[in-house]
């Protein structure tokens, strides 16, 4: 009985050990592939740069390192709107690189389509400041503190302490409403880039609808909605609709 | 007396039969109308009689004979529309009228249906003289005419002013319809094939009267603009005319007599069709010179800016103006190189074109204008050389290149704007030109560890839980601390309500010293008995209390002041009997016993009348 116990422990061992050791292989595996790529790169190979990053990222990983990599290869490629694309991502994840700033301003130069003027407000900076997980783990620290000190005003009844979680609270009421706004636009605000070299956006979800205006490649556009195979877009202060295979989402 | 009532009989169903017809009244209305108020002799005026109402079984209506227009009867029609179900007919009647002398004439129009004369409005129409209009016998390099169909006054004619144009010259196709018969309608015109040509229609259409073998025809002339696009042979398919006209039976009929022919003619459809017109187009003579983009004809070139002299980084508009014969549409912007030294200091940008086209005895000319943004870059007097422009003369046969003059245009000093701290930075409607560097940034090397970034912290339940821990504690808390509280203040209640009994209790042991006549105990006990009601009731601790600090109380309490007053009073005593040398009878001690009872009792009821 009791060897048998034994056997069985050391199986269960053994079985987690493995485990741990082929997650642990699988991750060498894809640094060593970011690390392939990233040679190709060197060499000036940029369509096997491409591949190799495009593998990378089929096997589950998203690293904005890889896709700012991917995104400077397809640019040396001429396809601005994949390169465009890849930073969009890339900077979804890590808002405050410079690196990934600069590039994509380098490259939206080259877009055909004027950018429509965006509202520049300190709103909108603070919000575009933290990524949606960095919003969560802000919130979550400020209830925290919130809590605790709501505790202490409980259990101690002093005016001070009921000031600093007042104040506190209100903050906590700011940082909610940022990151919830950020869950809200993750849900229902789906940007994208235009892929196709000129697409027609059109008044309704058909072909034939009037035309209302053209984009070209590169454009960061926001859908709104979707019907038949159409996206309702906006950009700037137009709106239309185009095919949705002329879009990528982001 | 039977003969009367026959009579009687009579008058009465005659009178009833009038008055049937009077109810049945067939209201009808009729409106009459002629396509044209004023005409010429020999040219048909068409007149339309509308009858609406009770339209069944209508006879032709009647138009006064009027002796100096030949009136021919063209058809009726019957049109019948369903408004909101209700349903309304008329009939319509049409007359081709003749005119054959000059002179103003009423037409009126009658009908007589079931016994009732009914009239429409009385049409005037003005008759006069022929138009002269000037025969087609100088036609400019008529080559060959080609008359499609003889006979019967009616042939359609198609001809062009070259057959060997070059490509882009203009073609003047001219189709020519003659007419003898009568017609019944407006004849319908069916324009060729033009396969191989640019087309553009020529205004207005030619309308007159020409003499051909003695006879008289009138003529219809519409001219076309063609220039060839592709060279080599290109056809000009026919051109069909449709009408119809009255029909004159060839016989030897004794009866074939114009009088008869008014009202013995049948109406026949006709189609004339042209035969096809071969052209020959020329390419043109290569080499071409290098900047010649297409423009065939005659043209000027002018060259102006709007302003003589500008500031620094304001746009300057410059006016390309081409314009002459040819087609105009065709002509492309000339290419102003930002690589000529001219251009050099400034900055091109978007261009408007706007073309007006002519179409002047029937040949297709005009101008074009390209508007060109420039923003100078530099400050300093600047002049443009000539512009070129280099087409093709067919009539020459040769190209031509035509310049503008050489403008001069004055650049001051600009505004230093906010911009100048990256003096690459260029700025026009909004959108701001960067000069970036030459490049993207490198990419970012390997990481030891590859992270995962898949940002699902706020989908992850997780998270949200540890929301939750933080709030149960404190809500947890809050609740503790409020039962704690109200605990106390339980105690507090019954402690206050339990005071007078406590001093109750208190005093019985005091009381035991009055027996055995010890005085400072007595006092001592009866005094602090006293203290420990009011700390009890007043839930104050009793530690170090005086009679100033229960008299503060007591007063803030809302204790009478005739009860404070006694208390003082007591008091007093109890102070004077305890520290008094001599001793304190038992009925003395009995006295201030009973006076502090009775205040205890007093301060217990004004608590409880209080409350």
């Amino acid at each position: 009985m009791r060897n048998s116990i034994k056997t069985s422990i050391l199986l269960i061992l053994v079985c987690i050990f493995i485990f741990n050791a082929s997650a642990l292989f699988a991750k060498d595996n894809n640094i060593s592939l970011l690390d392939k790529a990233n040679n190709y790169y060197q060499a000036g190979k940029y369509s096997e740069a491409i591949t190799s990053y495009e593998e990378l990222l089929n096997n589950g990983i998203k690293n904005p390192y890889v896709f700012y990599n991917l995104g400077n290869a397809y640019n040396k490629k001429g396809l601005i709107g994949k390169a465009l694309l890849s930073y969009y991502r890339a900077e979804r994840i890590l808002p405050r690189d410079q690196d990934i700033k600069h590039n994509i301003e380098f490259v939206k130069s080259k877009l055909k389509d004027i950018e429509p003027v965006s509202e520049k407000s300190i709103f909108l900076s603070v919000y575009r400041f933290l990524n949606i997980n960095e919003w969560a783990i802000l919130n979550i620290i400020i209830f925290f503190i919130s809590m605790g000190l709501l505790f202490l005003f409980i259990t101690k009844r002093n005016e001070i302490i009921f000031w600093v979680f007042f104040s506190f609270l209100l903050i906590l009421f700011i940082s909610s409403c940022f990151f919830g706004l950020k869950i809200y636009h993750r849900a229902n605000l789906v940007p994208a880039v235009v892929m196709k070299a000129e697409t027609d956006v059109r008044n309704g979800p058909g072909v034939d609808y009037t035309n209302c205006f053209k984009l070209h490649e590169g454009s960061y556009v926001e859908i709104l909605r979707n019907e038949g195979g159409w996206d309702e877009i906006k950009y700037g202060n137009l709106r239309g609709w185009a095919s949705e295979q002329s879009l990528e989402k982001i | 007396m039977f003969k009367s009532l026959k009579k009687y009989i009579l008058c009465l169903l005659i009178l009833l039969v009038m008055a049937g017809t009077a109810f049945s009244s067939d209201d009808l209305q009729l409106t009459a109308s002629v396509d044209k108020y004023y005409s010429n002799i020999g040219e048909p005026v068409t007149l339309t009689v509308s009858i609406s109402g009770n339209v069944s079984n209508l006879p032709e209506p009647e138009i006064a004979g009027i002796s100096d227009f030949n009136i021919t009867y063209s058809g009726r029609s019957q049109n019948i529309t369903l408004i909101n179900g209700k349903m309304s007919s008329s009939i319509s009647f049409t007359y081709i009228l003749f005119p054959k002398k000059t002179g103003t004439y009423k037409i009126p129009v009658s009908i007589n249906y079931k016994g009732t004369v009914y009239s429409a409005n009385t049409i005037e129409v003005e008759v006069q003289k022929e138009k002269a209009y000037p025969t087609p016998s100088s036609s400019p390099v008529s080559t060959t005419e080609e008359p499609a169909q003889q006979g019967e006054g009616l042939f359609v004619t198609a001809e062009v002013d070259r057959k060997n144009p070059y490509i882009g010259e203009q073609v003047t196709l001219t189709f020519r319809f003659f007419c003898r018969a009568q017609l019944l309608s407006q004849p319908e015109y069916k324009a060729p094939d033009l396969k191989g040509f640019w087309v553009e229609d020529l205004n207005p259409q030619g309308h007159f009267y020409t003499t051909i073998d003695g006879k008289r025809y009138e003529v219809i002339e519409i001219k076309s603009a063609l220039f060839p696009v592709t060279p080599g042979s290109l056809t000009i398919g026919p051109a069909t005319v449709r009408c119809s006209v009255q029909n004159f039976s060839k016989s030897n009929d004794p009866f074939q007599d114009p009088f008869f022919q008014d009202y013995f003619s049948t109406n026949e459809v006709k189609v004339l069709n042209t035969d096809p017109i071969q052209i020959e187009a020329l390419d043109l003579p290569k080499p071409a010179p290098s900047d010649f983009k297409g423009a065939v004809g005659q043209f000027q070139i002018e060259a102006s800016f709007d302003k003589t002299e500008i500031p620094q980084n304001e746009p300057l508009t410059l006016t390309i103006k081409i314009k002459g014969t040819g087609n105009i549409n065709s002509i492309i912007e000339p290419q102003l190189s930002e690589e000529s030294p001219d251009f050099k200091n400034f900055k091109i940008y978007d261009t408007a074109v706007s073309d007006k086209v002519s179409k002047d005895n029937y040949i297709i000319g005009g101008s074009k204008e390209f508007k060109i943004i420039l923003i100078p870059q530099k400050e300093g007097v600047f002049s443009l050389s000539p512009i070129n422009f280099t087409y093709f003369d067919p009539q020459k046969g040769g190209y031509e290149t035509i310049k503008s003059e050489p403008l001069k245009i004055k650049i001051l000093k600009g505004n230093q704007t906010s911009n100048t701290n990256n003096p690459s930075d260029d700025k026009i409607n909004g959108k701001t030109v960067k000069q970036l560097d030459v490049d993207v940034r490198y990419i970012k090397p390997t990481p030891i560890k590859l992270k995962n970034y898949t940002m699902d912290l706020a989908n992850s339940p997780l998270y949200w839980v540890l929301y939750v821990f933080p709030f149960i504690l404190v809500v947890g808390t809050f609740f503790y601390q409020y039962k704690k509280e109200k605990m106390l203040q339980n105690i507090v209640t019954i402690k206050s309500q339990r005071a007078s009994k406590m001093a109750k209790s208190y005093l019985n042991e005091a009381k035991s010293y009055i027996t055995k006549s010890k005085k400072v105990e007595f006092y001592t006990i009866l005094q602090k008995s006293f203290l420990r009601y009011v700390s009890d009731k007043f839930s104050v601790s009793s530690q170090g209390m005086t009679i100033e600090n229960i008299i503060e109380l007591l007063s803030k309490k809302g204790i009478k002041p005739e009860t404070i007053e006694k208390l003082k009073e007591n008091w007093k005593d109890i102070e004077i009997a305890r520290f008094a040398p001599k001793d304190s009878t038992s009925e003395e001690m009995k006295e201030n016993y009973n006076n502090v009872l009775s205040l205890i009792t007093i301060i217990d009821r004004e608590c409880k009348n209080e409350k």
